[in-house]
């Protein structure tokens, strides 16, 4: 059989001691500071060829926006209560995503799905501090 | 081919505008005062939006002074009389003005 390096499989997922059965999970890096939260202050004066013109923002963004959230779905009863934090932990096929493993996290959005005929899923979004 | 609006230059009363951002002109407006006459005192408006200071006083409202274009395909000079100044500032964002003015045909 080939080999699938690519896809998730032996991808674990840990909220302190607990890990999770998971069965999606998407990683979000996002520069907070990135150009385009800048002002553009480009104007008729500049000649053509010329760079667009940006300015820093006069305020800074929250210290808690670190631009990095994890979204992931598992199977589960036990809903993850909102607000809470740990360390967290993605590995695939027992390598750490950078990051992602042995930081500090806060659960932003958590719900919990009970359907009948179903299992019992749930889904959570925490914020991954930035290190 | 279209003409890339850059490298504009703004005066009025050989002041320059600076950092204009937008330029809105509407000639035409009134008829001649007289039949014989091409003076008509209300022969449009330019709206400008600049970002740092359209160096203005409101000290010259109501004065007529020479509105120039330079640049940008937008070559022209007028007598424009100054009316009205706008300031907006915002959180987080940068301050902005924007200054009208009616042009005069004479």
């Amino acid at each position: 059989m080939a080999d699938t390096p690519h896809d998730g499989t032996g991808t674990v997922l840990r909220l302190g001691a607990t890990q999770y059965t998971v069965t999606n999970i998407v990683i979000q890096y996002t520069d907070p500071n990135a150009d385009a939260e800048k002002i553009d202050v480009s104007h008729l004066g500049l000649t053509t060829g010329a760079s667009i013109l940006t300015q820093d923002r006069p305020l800074q963004g929250s210290t808690s926006d670190t631009g990095r959230t994890v979204q992931f779905d598992y199977l589960g009863k036990a809903p993850i209560a909102d607000a809470s934090t740990g360390t967290c932990a993605i590995t695939i096929g027992g390598t750490a995503i950078s990051g992602f493993s042995g930081v500090a996290y806060t659960v932003n959005a958590s719900t919990l799905t009970l359907a009948t005929n179903d299992a019992i899923r749930g889904q959570a979004t925490i914020r991954i501090a930035r290190v | 081919m279209a003409t890339a609006c850059a490298g504009v230059t703004v005066t009025w009363g050989g002041a320059a505008l600076e950092e204009v951002v937008d330029i809105k002109v509407n000639a035409g407006g009134s008829l001649p005062i007289g039949r014989d006459s091409v003076i008509a005192l209300d022969a449009g408006t330019i709206e400008i939006a600049c970002l740092h200071t359209a160096n203005v006083s409101l000290a010259e409202r109501g004065l007529k002074k020479t509105l120039a274009f330079t640049g940008g395909g937008l070559e022209c000079s007028t007598k424009a009389i100054f009316q009205t100044l706008n300031m907006a500032g915002k959180v987080n964002d940068v301050a902005r003005y924007n200054v009208s003015y009616r042009i005069v045909m004479e």
